[in-house]
């Protein structure tokens, strides 16, 4: 089912403002959870994918480094593999390295070298 | 400062080791010819995600891979004017003789140091573990090496100054 980018922008921005929500209400959980239903994969224009990873990147870096272990306990493989590209997504702003070093430690703990070689070679990027 | 660089390194150990993974693969454009296919960048399908490992604003390292070949390009710390000139030097210095390094790059890419290409051929040739660590300890000696440098260039103006200056006291 192709979704138009018009859509996804509007599917993608209302995610940000409820993510957003979250944040500000504390609920650091639920914003993980939102930020990891279906990426934008199939937008061609880059802004909608960037608005989405930086939400994510938002989210990563305001999380404690001691409640990491615990809120990566109830993911699935899939969200894992998700979690990974958006860490090496936001490598890319190079703020707040040592949280997402943090990150991408403990998430290579739980899934592997495996999340990483999937992480080079989806071609649905984040 | 001190306490990123552990954890950097491993997350770089780990990205390396999952990017150079290898196999053979003649051009499929040009008969009998073998290009490394992160260079040559002609098939979207051959060449994967380039991914991105920072310490902070002015250290980071992009892994670019495909199927025959890596392209590893560091961004080197450059505190001031004095350590860029440094940094730019001894990259000349290295990317010159990039025959004997063997999987130097002679040109850095874009916005980049310096880079490596890495192939098929050379992790026939060598252990893909020893490739990791090579690259790894080359990234802590630079930062040492830069400071050992920029501490003498210091040390040495301060002694030619002060035996200049001395004539006319």
């Amino acid at each position: 089912m192709q979704v138009s980018d018009d859509d996804l922008r509007r599917i993608i921005d209302g995610r940000v403002a409820t993510i957003n929500g979250h944040l500000s209400g504390g609920r650091v959980k639920d914003a993980l959870k939102e930020c990891l239903r279906s990426p934008p994969a199939a937008a061609h224009d880059q802004s909608i994918k960037d608005t989405n990873s930086y939400a994510v990147y938002s989210v990563l870096s305001s999380v404690k480094e001691a409640d990491i272990k615990g809120l990566l306990a109830g993911l699935t493989p899939e969200d894992l593999d998700l979690l990974m590209k958006y860490v090496y997504k936001g490598f890319e702003y190079a703020d707040n390295s040592n949280l997402l070093l943090k990150w991408h430690e403990q998430i290579l703990e739980i899934a592997g070298i495996a999340c990483i070689v999937r992480a080079f070679a989806d071609k649905k990027s984040v | 400062m001190a306490q990123t660089l552990k954890p950097y390194l491993n997350a770089v150990k780990s990205t390396l080791t999952a990017a150079i993974c290898l196999q053979n693969f003649p051009s499929q454009l040009v008969e009998r010819h073998n290009k490394p296919e992160v260079e040559s960048n002609q098939n979207p399908e051959l060449v994967l995600a380039s991914l991105t490992i920072s310490r902070n604003k002015k250290e980071q390292i992009l892994i670019e891979s495909s199927i025959n070949s890596v392209r590893i390009s560091l961004r080197i710390k450059q505190a001031d004017e004095l350590e860029t000139l440094l940094c730019k030097k001894f990259m000349r210095f290295l990317t010159q003789r990039a025959e004997h390094f063997i999987i130097l790059r002679r040109k850095p890419i874009r916005d980049f140091d310096i880079s490596f290409l890495v192939t098929n051929f050379h992790t026939e040739q060598f252990l893909k573990h020893k490739l990791v660590d090579f690259i790894m300890q080359f990234m802590e000696d630079i930062d040492k090496e830069i400071s050992e440098m920029k501490l003498s260039v210091n040390a040495r103006a301060r002694a030619t100054a002060q035996e200049f200056l001395t004539e006319f006291v």
